[in-house]
């Protein structure tokens, strides 16, 4: 089980974040708590992948304050991606080494023991069904390969929090739902896991709370139960519950004048 | 083919290379734009003019006008050639870096444009990203043309620097040609000897095409096969010059046919890179399996210099990078391409009563070290940059900015010292030299790669370019400007110990002792420098480090 040191996994207060004249966060305040799936929701372009950068320190904010697992994000960084397994949006690697190496240069980096090395991305490997292929340089990998290689290098140190951007882009059916799989089980075992998608059945299925984002802020959040009963809209899906609320509602017109 | 599709391809390619770099947010944005990189050749030509007509001037008041005359007549005819090889060389450090990331997403893949629009926009895309050095050259050029009354040389100057550029500029295609070439002959291969085939290939190509530029190099071996600078006729890649310098002497119908032969042979290269595209071109990665051996993990050799897991992951990661990623090879090739292109013509040269033997120690040694120090330099300053769109996995692990210098200086000084230590063997064996000389070339070598190391990272760190455009350079411009001078200042400060040791003599002081003192006071200086170094890129990192670049 993981050893917890605050009481919320992520705490997120009041966070802007602006390129030039673009309000990529604004006034964010959101907390995940230990063991929680928290999926995040919302249109291109709404922050969520900017949110997920703050999370880890890969950005800094221009304002606001982020905590994980008790450790300021801004002034103890190393110690917050020492707990954290991430996965960005199309994650780029390093096309020269083999997976294998990959993996091997990831464990490293997180000082992973040789026999624990081993066993862990032989374990992985196995799962993600890229045994045979593990020595290979991964410029010949497809995209889904490469998303396993990513999703594997995230998972190898047991991170107490995962912050997953669109985890389940190219993978096949099989290996979406092994992850689908050990999300709930890391869950179960402690670990946070904050994650985007756009496949909202997805969302609504495995995610305990989710956010929903529109331009750089939060427009709601809470279970997909609590959303729907603050919206109004009983009964409704999370697809109609997004649309509803970013304003994104009727794309009849749309679709028409594409069709002319 | 499609001049317009040429045209517009030129405009996304000088875009690309524009637009790219992340450096030029906010106040200096209008940077980005062709426009802006006219108007600066524009000002560049008129700086360049007003120097070499006031030098001009001044230099005919003092010394004769016919010695002038000649130093501006010279000046003409080796323009175009020059030109040429200024775009092959830089073309070579800072084109080539084509990585796989963009083979299967190129436009040539998907997009109805052929191999000859695509050489074409990407060849007048290139000869305008260097632009500069024509504005330069003819600005200086004009300054003399007016002060010694060859303004019509001047004008087929011009003409002729611009397919000496172009000409160049082709080179440089088919060179790419080549490297792709040398890269799909690994298509499905496997193992780590292919991988190292593949390297000594492309470091071959490399070289074979440089000093095939290089017209020092090659003035010297027409000299020494036809006896004189006039069997330059034989030599294609010099109809440029002549054409100028038949004008000069008044022998029209010899310009003529070297400006036209010069045209012929533009032509020539461009249809011949078309070809070669077209033959050469491989849209799909290349996937190679490197081994079947089963995953074992073992500590190596790197643990033992005292190196964390984290720093020899690097370490091994950067050393994979340089020997397998086509994009590097021009980094590798350059210690050989420097040595040769200074050694060759000073070898040529040698006569029967003074043969290549006797060029001496200073003879071997300058290019030696020279070489060393930028390849030291260069590897250096682009070992950040190089991380390009990847550099997100250093940035999400943790590792501490210490870690992550100590892992990168040590990456360069393992690189460079076995190339040191060859030129070092090769000195103290061709050169003759005593064992004090042969000591002391080898504390400069081993000091220079250290210092030029810690110099080149700082400036790598501070000034990384990780955009992966065709055409990435992995530092930008004013980092590789600031590195260039900096290291070779340097490089000078660490050498001025000996120099003083053995250009002033003192019979007061003994020869040891005075050796000795010359070797500590470089020591220290080296010491002292990397110091200064070390901080800078250890607070440039955490800067670095604050945010990833988006």
């Amino acid at each position: 089980m993981v050893v917890m040191n605050s009481s919320h996994a992520v705490e997120i207060e009041s966070v802007v974040k602006r390129f030039g004249d673009t309000r990529a966060v604004y006034e964010v305040s959101l907390n995940v708590d230990h063991g929680e799936i928290f999926g995040l929701l919302g249109p291109n372009g709404s922050g969520k992948s900017t949110l997920m950068k703050l999370m880890l320190g890969l950005l800094k904010p221009d304002d606001g304050s982020i905590t994980v697992d008790g450790f300021d994000v801004q002034r103890n960084p190393i110690d917050v991606r020492r707990i954290v397994g991430y996965v960005p949006e199309s994650p780029r690697l390093y096309e020269f080494l083999t997976c294998l190496e990959y993996l091997d240069f990831v464990a490293d980096l997180y000082r992973l023991t040789a026999q624990t090395k081993r066993e862990r991305i032989t374990e992985f490997l196995k799962a993600f069904e890229l045994e045979g292929r593990e020595n290979e340089m991964l410029s010949g990998y497809s995209q889904g390969m490469r998303q396993k290689a990513a999703i594997i290098a995230a998972l190898l140190h047991k991170p107490k929090l995962l912050i997953l951007d669109e985890p389940l882009n190219g993978l096949d059916p099989r290996s979406a739902k092994i992850l689908k799989d050990l999300i709930h089980k890391l869950a179960d075992e402690g670990v946070s896991i904050v994650f985007s998608t756009h496949v909202l059945e997805i969302a609504e299925a495995i995610c305990t709370r989710v956010a929903i984002m529109h331009e750089g802020q939060v427009l709601a959040e809470g279970s997909v139960a609590e959303l729907r009963s603050k919206a109004g809209m009983p009964g409704s899906t999370l697809e109609e519950l997004f649309l509803k609320l970013t304003g994104t509602g009727d794309v009849r017109e749309i679709v028409e004048a594409l069709l002319r | 083919m499609n001049l317009q599709a040429a045209y517009q391809l030129t405009k996304v390619l000088t875009f690309s290379q524009l637009r790219a770099t992340r450096s030029l947010r906010g106040r200096l944005d209008f940077l980005r734009r062709p426009s802006a990189i006219v108007l600066i050749d524009a000002g560049a030509f008129i700086v360049a003019f007003l120097i070499a007509q006031r030098l001009a001037s001044i230099f005919t008041a003092t010394i004769l006008t016919s010695t002038g005359s000649s130093f501006a007549v010279q000046v003409m005819v080796d323009l175009p050639i020059f030109l040429m090889f200024l775009v092959m060389l830089s073309g070579l450090l800072w084109e080539l870096s084509y990585s796989f990331n963009f083979t299967s997403t190129d436009m040539i893949n998907h997009l109805p444009i052929t191999a000859a629009e695509y050489v074409l926009a990407s060849s007048a895309s290139i000869a305008f990203s260097y632009s500069i050095y024509v504005a330069v050259g003819l600005g200086a050029a004009l300054g003399l043309a007016l002060q010694f009354g060859l303004i019509y040389a001047w004008i087929i100057t011009v003409l002729m620097s611009f397919v000496g550029v172009l000409i160049g500029a082709f080179g440089l295609e088919a060179l790419r040609a080549f490297t792709n070439r040398a890269s799909s002959l690994l298509y499905k291969r496997s193992g780590r000897a292919v991988m190292i085939l593949r390297l000594v290939v492309l470091i071959i190509v490399f070289v074979s095409f440089q000093l095939i530029f290089n017209p020092t190099i090659m003035l010297s071996l027409l000299g020494s096969i036809a006896g004189s600078v006039q069997g330059a006729v034989y030599f294609p890649l010099a109809w440029p010059s002549l054409a100028v310098a038949s004008f000069i002497e008044d022998n029209l119908l010899s310009a003529s046919m070297y400006a036209f032969l010069t045209f012929l042979l533009c032509g020539f290269f461009f249809l011949a890179c078309a070809r070669l595209r077209q033959a050469y071109w491989m849209p799909m990665p290349v996937s190679v399996k490197l081994s079947t051996a089963a995953y074992a993990p073992r500590a190596g050799f790197l643990s033992r210099l005292g190196l964390n897991p984290a720093e020899s992951a690097i370490v091994r990661k950067d050393f994979r990078s340089l020997s397998r990623r086509r994009e590097m090879a021009r980094f590798l090739a350059i210690p050989i391409l420097i040595v040769a292109s200074l050694l060759i013509p000073s070898l040529m040269s040698r006569t029967s009563e003074s043969p290549a033997s006797s060029v001496g120690i200073l003879g071997w040694f300058f290019p030696l070290i020279f070489g060393v120090t930028i390849f030291a330099l260069f590897t250096s300053m682009i070992s950040f940059g190089q991380e390009g769109s990847a550099v997100w996995n250093l940035y999400s692990s943790p590792l501490t900015p210490r870690e992550l210098v100590r892992a990168k200086v040590t990456a360069n000084i393992i690189l460079s010292l076995p190339i040191a230590i060859a030129f070092w063997l090769g000195i103290t064996l061709l050169g003759h030299t005593s064992f004090k000389s042969s000591l002391a070339i080898l504390l400069v070598l081993v000091t220079l790669i250290l210092v030029e190391s810690f110099v080149g990272l700082a400036l790598g760190v501070k000034y990384p370019d990780f955009s992966e455009t065709i055409r990435s350079r992995f530092i930008r411009l004013t980092g590789m400007l600031t590195g260039m001078l900096l290291g070779m200042a340097v490089a000078g400060a660490i050498l001025a110990p000996y120099g003083l040791y053995v250009l002033f003599k003192f019979p007061w002081l003994d020869s040891n002792i005075y050796f000795a003192a010359a070797c500590s006071a470089s020591l220290i200086l080296t010491g002292l420098i990397s110091a200064i170094a070390y901080r800078a890129c250890v607070s440039s990192t955490k800067k670095l480090l604050a945010g990833l670049p988006v």
